[in-house]
C-alpha cells in the first residue's frame, strides 16, 4: 500500500508538470511567445485556492475555478505590454512578472510570507475526501486530460495555425488579416489560466502554498521542458516531463545515492540532457511533423549544391483554365470582385504625405488603381516606393492624405483590418512561414475562418470542420493555379526562393482581396521563374483583380503595366504608359543619371 | 549631533552607493556580453558563484592572501565564461541556424541548462561542508561622522571603480576595445573591415565574466559562498544592463547601477525591507512595458544582426 | 597601358551566389584589371550586392571560382580576404555610427602591422578628405551623408587595399560631393594602381569614373561595355 501511494504520488507530480508543460507549449511552442513566468501564474492559481479554502471556506472545486480564472486574467493583463516585444524583451518582461508575483506572495503577510499558507487539507470533491495520493490521482488525471485536450484542440486547429503563423512571422500574419494582438492576448490568458489550474493542483497535492513551489527555477525548468520536448508537439512535452521526473527515482532508488545527493544529481542530469538535446536535435526530441521534415530537408540541402534545378515547370494552360472556372463557381466562398466594371477606380489615394524626422518619404501623393488593370510604381532608389505600400496597408500611418478603398477612407486602420477590407500585399522578402507546410501557408490567407475563433472551435465543431475542409480545398486550388500543388505537404522553409515566391502569391490570392499590392514580384529569381510569375500576374488581371506592383526590373514593367507612375524623392512626377515614360529625357536623367 | 532621520538617510545613501557599485560591476559585465554577442547569458550567475568558491578554496587550502584569492577567483570566472562561449554557445548557435530554429531561444535554454548543471554541481561537491567562507579579509567598521562604513565596502568600491575605469580606457583607446565597440555598433561593417567576431565574443565573455567574478568574491567575503549566491545579483545585473541600454559605455551603465543601489536603499525609508526586490522588478517591468519602439531599434533589427554566425 | 592589356587582379568564373537557398546570381563571369575601375550597373534586386559580398567572402559562393591575385579565394572568409587587400564598403550603414571618426579610421588599419604604413595612409586620407581632420572626435553617425561616405572611404583606404569594392557610393549624395569622392577614387587608381569595383544604379555617376561597365539583370550579366560605348548609348531603359 505504501508503494502504491508512493508511485501515485510521483504520478500526481507528473500530471501536474504535464499540465504546466503542455500549456506552456501552446504559448511558447505554437505561438512562439517565450515566457519565464509560467510558474508564477501557477502561484496565482495555487495561492488563490489556498487563501479561499483557508479563509473563505470555499469548496475545492470553486477554489480551483477561481484560481484558474484569476490566473487567466493576470495572464491576459501581462499580454498587453508583451504584444510588441521581441523574444529577448519578452524574456525580460516575463522574468519581471515572475519575480514580482513571487515577491508579492512572499511579502504580503496575508499570504503567509516566506513559509506560505499551510495545512490546506480536508478538501472534498463531490463528497470524496482528498487526503491520499490515491484520492487525488483520479481528479488530477481528469484535469490533465482536460487540459491536454483543450491545448490539443486549440493547437491543431485553424486557430493553432494562426498561432504558428504568429510564431513564424507576425508581420506576414497581420498582412493576411489576422488580428495578432487579439490572438496573443487570448493565448496568454488561456495558457496562464491552465497554469493557474496546475498551481492549484500543486497546492492540493502537498497541502501547502509556498513561494519555492513557483519560483524562477520552476519556470525555467518548464521552458526547458518545452524546448527539449519539442515546440508545437504536445506529446513532446510529455516526454520532456517524463525525462525530468523519472530522473529522480533513477538516482535515488536505482543508483542508491542519498536523498540529498540524488536530488542534485537529478537536476545536473537534466541540465546535461538539455544541452545534449539542443546540440543534437535543436528542434527538440519530438518536434512537430513539419519542423521535423524541414530539419531533414535542410540537412539534405546542406550537402547538396544549389544548381538552379529547383525550377518547376508550370502546368499546362488547359489545366489552368479548368481551375479558373472552378474558382469562380465555388459555393460559399465568393471572389469579391464580382461586382463593378473593369476600369472602375477601386483605390483612390489623395494627398498622401509622410515624413520621417526631416526626411520626406512621400509628399502629396495622388494615385488611382483601376479594376482589372496592373499599375506599376517605378523610380530610382530612395524614391519612396516601398513606403507607399506600407502607407496604403496601414503598416505606417500617414501624416496627411486619404486612401479610399471602395469609396471608404481606410487611413488609420491596422494592416489586418485593411486586409479584411480587401487590400492585401506581398513582400519583397517573401515572408513565408518556414515551419508550416505549403498548404498551411496558403490556408492562412483565407479570410473569415470560423475555426479562428475559440467560440466556434469548442462551440460549433461541425461548422468549423466543414469550413476547414473547404479552406483546404480552396488552398489546393490556389496552389494548383501557381503550379505548386505537388508541394502541398512540404515545409515551406525547404523550398527554393522562386517556389516560395509562388507560394506567397498563392497565399495572397487566397485572401481574395480586391486589390493586390505586389512588392517586387520578379526580384531575386532567375528569368525562367520571372516568366512564370509574369504569366500568373497577367492571369490574375484577367480574373478581374486590381494589381499594383513595385518593380525595378523594367522589362517586367514594360510587359505588365497598363499604367505606370514615376516616383522621385517621394513625389509622383510622371504617369502614363511605359512607352510614354521612356521617351521622356528628363525621366531618364532622373532614373539613370544620364540620358 | 545631526537629526537622526538625516543620519539614517545618509547611512542609507552610503549603503546604496556601495551596493550600487556592486550592481554597476555586474551590470557592466552582463551588458558587454549581451550587447556584443547577443547571448542571453543567464549562466553569468554561475561565473559569479564559481569565483567565490575558487577564491575560498585557494584561500583555505593554499593560504593565498585576499588579493591573490580575488584574482584567482576572477580569472577562474573568466576562463569559465570563455569555455561556455566556445564549447556551448558557439556550436549551438551554428547548429540552431542550420536546423532552422531560433538561435536566441536555443542559447537561452542552453544557458539555463548550464546554470542548473553548475549550481547543483557546486552544491553537490560542497554537500558535506557547512559553509564556505573567504578567509583572509579582516573586515572592520569605521565611523565617519554619522555613517558607518567597512573596510570591505571601501576595498570593493575602489577595486570596482578602478576596474571600470580601466575597462573604459581599454574600450576607448585600444585596438581590442575598438573592435569590441565596432562589433556592437555595426556587425556587418566589422566583417567588412576584417574583424573576426568569434574572437571578439571570446574577449567580451572573458571581460564580462571576470567582472562577475570580482563581484562574486566580494559578496562571498561579506556573507559566504553558497550555490545560490549568483542568482539574485544576476537579476540586478539584468535590470542595470537593460535600463542603461545596449549601446551605453561602462561608465554610464555604472551610474545606472549606482542609481539603482541608491533607489533601493532609500526605498526602505518608505517601504518595509522585504518589498525592495519588488520595487526593483517593478522598475524593470515598467521600463520594458513602456519602452517606446524607437527608430534606432527598428533600424538595428532591419540590419538583421545575426549574432550567431561566426565569420 | 591599354585596358585589356592589364593583368587581372580579380576574376570570377561561372559564379553562383545567394543567401542560403535563395540563389540570386546565376553563372556570372567578370574580371577587374590592376588599376582599373569597373562598374556593375543594374536595377535593385539584380544581384549586384550579392556578387560583391560573395567575392569578399561575406557570403559563401554556391558555385564557380573566384581568383584574386593568382590565388583561388572561392572559399576564403572575409577576414582572410581583408588581410589580402580586399576592402568592401556596403551601401547602407557603412560606418561605425557610435564611434568617432578617428576610431573609424583606426579600425580600417587593424591588419596593418607597419606603423610607418599606417601613418602614410593616415596622411593620404586626410589630404583627400580634409574634413575628417576637423571632425576627428565627432561620432560618425552624427555626420551628414556625404561626410559619412568620406569616413567610410577613409576607413577603407586605411587598410591599404588593392581591390576596393563600393556598393552604391553615390546613393543619397549631392552631386558636388559625388564629384569629390569619385575624383579621389580616380586619383588613387591612377597613382597607386588601386583597382575599384563599383556597384551603381546611377549610370550617370558611374560614367564619371568607370573605365568599363558590366550590366546585370536577374542575376546574370547581360552586357559588357567600355565607358565610351556606354556613354554613347541613346537609351538606358533597355538595360534595367
Amino acid at each position: 500500500m505504501e508503494n502504491l501511494q508512493l508511485t501515485l504520488s510521483y504520478l500526481d507530480q507528473v500530471l501536474i508538470f504535464i499540465c504546466f508543460a503542455v500549456s506552456l507549449n501552446l504559448l511558447q511552442g505554437y505561438a512562439g511567445q517565450v515566457s519565464v513566468a509560467h510558474a508564477a501564474f501557477g502561484a496565482v492559481g495555487g495561492y488563490a485556492l489556498a487563501y479561499l479554502v483557508l479563509n473563505a471556506h470555499v469548496g475545492a472545486l470553486e477554489a480551483m475555478l477561481a484560481g484558474t480564472l484569476g490566473a487567466a486574467l493576470v495572464g491576459a493583463a501581462v499580454a498587453f505590454p508583451a504584444l510588441r516585444l521581441t523574444t529577448e524583451w519578452l524574456i525580460l518582461l516575463t522574468l519581471a512578472v515572475q519575480t514580482i508575483i513571487v515577491s508579492l506572495v512572499t511579502t504580503v503577510s496575508a499570504l503567509g510570507g516566506t513559509y506560505g499558507l499551510q495545512n490546506i487539507s480536508g478538501l472534498t470533491i463531490f463528497g470524496h475526501e482528498l487526503d491520499q495520493p490515491s484520492d487525488m490521482f483520479p481528479l488530477f488525471l481528469v484535469l490533465t486530460v482536460l487540459v491536454y485536450a483543450v491545448c490539443w484542440r486549440i493547437g491543431e486547429s485553424p486557430y493553432g495555425r494562426v498561432l504558428r503563423g504568429i510564431r513564424e512571422d507576425e508581420i506576414a500574419c497581420r498582412s493576411l488579416g489576422k488580428n495578432v494582438f487579439l490572438f496573443k492576448t487570448v493565448v496568454f490568458g488561456v495558457t496562464a489560466g491552465m497554469a493557474g489550474l496546475a498551481g492549484a493542483m500543486q497546492v492540493i497535492n502537498i497541502s501547502v502554498a509556498s513561494p519555492p513551489l513557483f519560483a524562477f527555477d520552476q519556470s525555467s525548468t518548464m521552458v526547458a521542458m518545452v524546448v527539449v520536448g519539442g515546440a508545437g508537439n504536445l506529446l513532446g512535452s510529455i516526454v520532456g516531463v517524463a525525462v525530468l521526473v523519472l530522473l529522480g527515482p533513477l538516482f535515488e532508488h536505482v543508483l542508491n545515492f542519498g536523498a540529498d545527493a540524488a536530488a542534485l544529481w537529478r537536476l545536473i542530469a537534466f541540465g546535461v540532457v538539455l544541452i545534449v538535446v539542443l546540440l543534437v536535435r535543436p528542434a527538440g526530441l519530438l518536434p512537430d511533423r513539419v519542423t521535423r521534415n524541414l530539419g531533414k530537408k535542410l540537412q539534405k540541402m546542406a550537402t547538396e549544391p544549389a544548381d538552379g534545378s529547383d525550377f518547376v515547370p508550370h502546368p499546362d494552360l488547359e489545366e489552368m483554365h479548368v481551375i479558373e472556372e472552378h474558382l469562380g463557381a465555388a459555393g460559399k466562398i465568393e471572389v469579391r470582385s464580382a461586382g463593378g466594371g473593369r476600369g472602375d477606380v477601386v483605390l483612390k489615394v489623395s494627398g498622401l504625405s509622410k515624413r520621417f524626422g526631416g526626411i520626406v518619404a512621400t509628399e502629396s501623393l495622388d494615385m488611382e488603381l483601376r479594376r482589372g488593370t496592373i499599375t506599376a510604381l517605378v523610380g530610382p532608389n530612395g524614391a519612396g516606393k516601398t513606403t507607399v505600400f506600407n502607407l496604403l496597408t496601414g503598416a505606417i500611418r500617414p501624416d496627411a492624405g486619404e486612401v479610399y478603398l471602395g469609396g471608404v477612407d481606410i487611413v488609420g486602420l491596422t494592416p489586418d483590418k485593411v486586409a479584411k477590407r480587401g487590400m492585401a500585399r506581398s513582400f519583397q522578402a517573401v515572408r513565408i512561414f518556414p515551419r508550416l507546410s505549403v498548404l498551411e501557408n496558403v490556408a492562412l490567407g483565407v479570410q473569415h475562418q470560423p475555426g479562428e475563433l475559440l467560440v466556434n472551435l469548442f462551440g460549433n465543431i461541425p461548422r468549423t470542420t466543414k469550413f476547414e475542409r473547404e479552406v483546404r480545398e480552396r488552398s489546393r486550388e490556389w496552389l494548383t493555379f501557381v503550379g505548386m500543388a505537388g508541394f502541398a505537404d512540404q515545409p515551406a522553409g525547404g523550398l527554393a526562393f522562386g517556389q516560395q515566391k509562388l507560394v506567397a502569391l498563392a497565399r495572397v490570392l487566397a485572401t481574395e482581396a480586391e486589390v493586390l499590392l505586389l512588392d517586387e514580384p520578379a526580384s531575386g529569381i532567375d528569368f525562367q521563374w520571372v516568366n512564370v510569375m509574369l504569366g500568373l500576374i497577367e492571369q490574375i488581371r484577367e480574373q478581374g483583380r486590381t494589381v499594383c506592383i513595385v518593380e525595378h526590373n523594367l522589362h517586367v514593367v514594360e510587359r505588365l503595366a497598363d499604367h505606370t507612375y514615376f516616383m522621385e524623392l517621394g513625389r509622383i512626377t510622371a504617369q502614363g504608359s511605359f512607352a510614354e515614360l521612356t521617351t521622356d529625357k528628363r525621366l531618364a536623367e532622373a532614373y539613370f543619371g544620364a540620358a | 549631533m545631526l537629526n537622526p532621520n538625516l543620519d539614517n538617510f545618509l547611512q542609507l545613501l552610503v549603503n546604496g552607493i556601495f551596493n550600487g557599485t556592486a550592481y554597476a560591476l555586474i551590470g557592466v559585465g552582463f551588458n558587454i556580453i549581451l550587447s556584443v554577442s547577443g547571448r542571453f547569458h543567464i549562466a553569468y550567475a554561475m561565473t559569479y558563484t564559481l569565483a567565490a568558491y575558487v577564491a575560498a578554496w585557494v584561500g583555505f587550502s593554499y593560504h593565498f592572501p585576499f588579493w591573490l584569492a580575488l584574482l584567482a577567483g576572477a580569472l577562474a570566472a573568466a576562463i569559465a565564461g570563455v569555455i561556455m562561449e566556445r564549447l556551448i554557445y558557439l556550436p549551438l548557435s551554428l547548429r540552431a541556424l542550420s536546423a532552422g530554429s531560433d538561435p536566441l531561444l536555443v542559447m537561452f535554454v542552453a544557458s539555463l541548462g548550464l546554470t542548473v548543471i553548475l549550481r547543483n554541481g557546486i552544491a553537490l561537491s560542497t554537500l558535506s561542508s557547512s559553509s564556505v567562507n573567504i578567509v583572509g579579509f579582516d573586515n572592520q567598521g569605521k565611523n565617519i561622522g554619522p555613517v558607518t562604513i567597512t573596510t570591505l565596502n571601501v576595498t570593493m568600491f575602489v577595486t570596482a571603480w578602478v576596474l571600470l575605469g580601466l575597462l573604459a580606457l581599454v574600450l576607448n583607446y585600444t585596438n581590442l576595445g575598438r573592435m569590441v565597440r565596432a562589433v556592437r555598433a555595426n556587425w556587418e561593417m566589422s566583417l567588412c573591415v576584417g574583424i573576426d567576431p568569434s574572437l571578439v565574443f571570446v574577449a567580451v565573455f572573458a571581460i564580462g565574466s571576470f567582472l562577475s567574478g570580482v563581484a562574486g568574491v566580494f559578496q562571498a567575503t561579506l556573507t559566504s559562498a553558497t550555490p545560490d549566491l549568483g542568482l539574485p545579483p544576476f537579476f540586478y545585473a539584468l535590470v542595470v544592463a537593460f535600463v542603461a541600454g545596449l549601446t551605453a559605455g561602462p561608465l554610464r551603465i555604472a551610474l545606472v547601477g549606482v542609481a539603482l543601489g541608491i533607489l533601493e536603499a532609500l526605498s526602505t525609508m518608505v517601504l518595509p525591507t522585504q518589498f525592495t526586490p519588488l520595487v526593483v522588478f517593478a522598475i524593470l517591468f515598467f521600463y520594458v512595458a513602456l519602452r517606446p519602439v524607437n527608430l534606432r531599434d527598428l533600424r538595428r533589427k532591419l540590419a538583421a544582426k545575426p549574432h550567431a554566425s561566426a565569420g | 597601358m591599354e585596358l585589356h592589356d592589364r593583368p587581372r587582379l580579380v576574376s570570377v568564373e561561372r559564379l553562383k551566389a545567394g543567401y542560403g537557398r535563395k540563389q540570386v546570381v546565376f553563372d556570372l563571369d567578370l574580371h577587374v584589371g590592376e588599376g582599373e575601375i569597373v562598374s556593375i550597373v543594374g536595377a535593385n534586386g539584380a544581384g549586384k550586392t550579392t556578387t560583391l559580398r560573395t567575392i569578399y567572402g561575406m557570403l559563401p559562393a554556391l558555385g564557380g571560382t573566384i581568383t584574386y591575385r593568382g590565388e583561388n579565394t572561392t572559399k576564403a572568409f572575409a577576414t582572410q580576404n581583408a588581410a589580402r587587400g580586399m576592402s568592401l564598403i556596403p551601401s547602407e550603414r557603412f560606418v561605425f555610427g557610435d564611434l568617432t571618426v578617428k576610431d573609424n579610421l583606426l579600425l580600417g588599419a587593424l591588419h596593418e602591422k607597419s606603423a610607418a604604413e599606417r601613418d602614410a595612409r593616415w596622411k593620404r586620407v586626410h589630404e583627400l578628405f580634409p574634413i575628417l581632420a576637423e571632425r576627428s572626435q565627432q561620432k560618425a553617425g552624427t555626420m551628414s551623408g556625404g561626410q559619412q561616405r568620406m569616413v567610410s572611404l577613409g576607413l577603407a583606404l586605411m587598410s591599404g587595399p588593392k581591390l576596393l569594392m563600393l556598393d552604391e557610393p553615390s546613393l543619397g549624395l549631392a552631386p558636388a560631393v559625388v564629384i569629390e569622392i569619385f575624383g579621389a577614387i580616380r586619383k588613387l587608381a591612377e597613382e597607386q594602381g588601386l583597382s575599384v569595383l563599383i556597384l551603381e544604379q546611377n549610370i550617370g555617376q558611374a560614367l564619371r569614373v568607370a573605365d568599363r561597365f558590366y550590366v546585370m539583370r536577374s542575376g546574370r550579366i547581360i552586357l559588357e561595355e567600355t565607358n565610351a560605348q556606354m556613354r554613347a548609348r541613346k537609351d538606358y531603359w533597355d538595360l534595367f
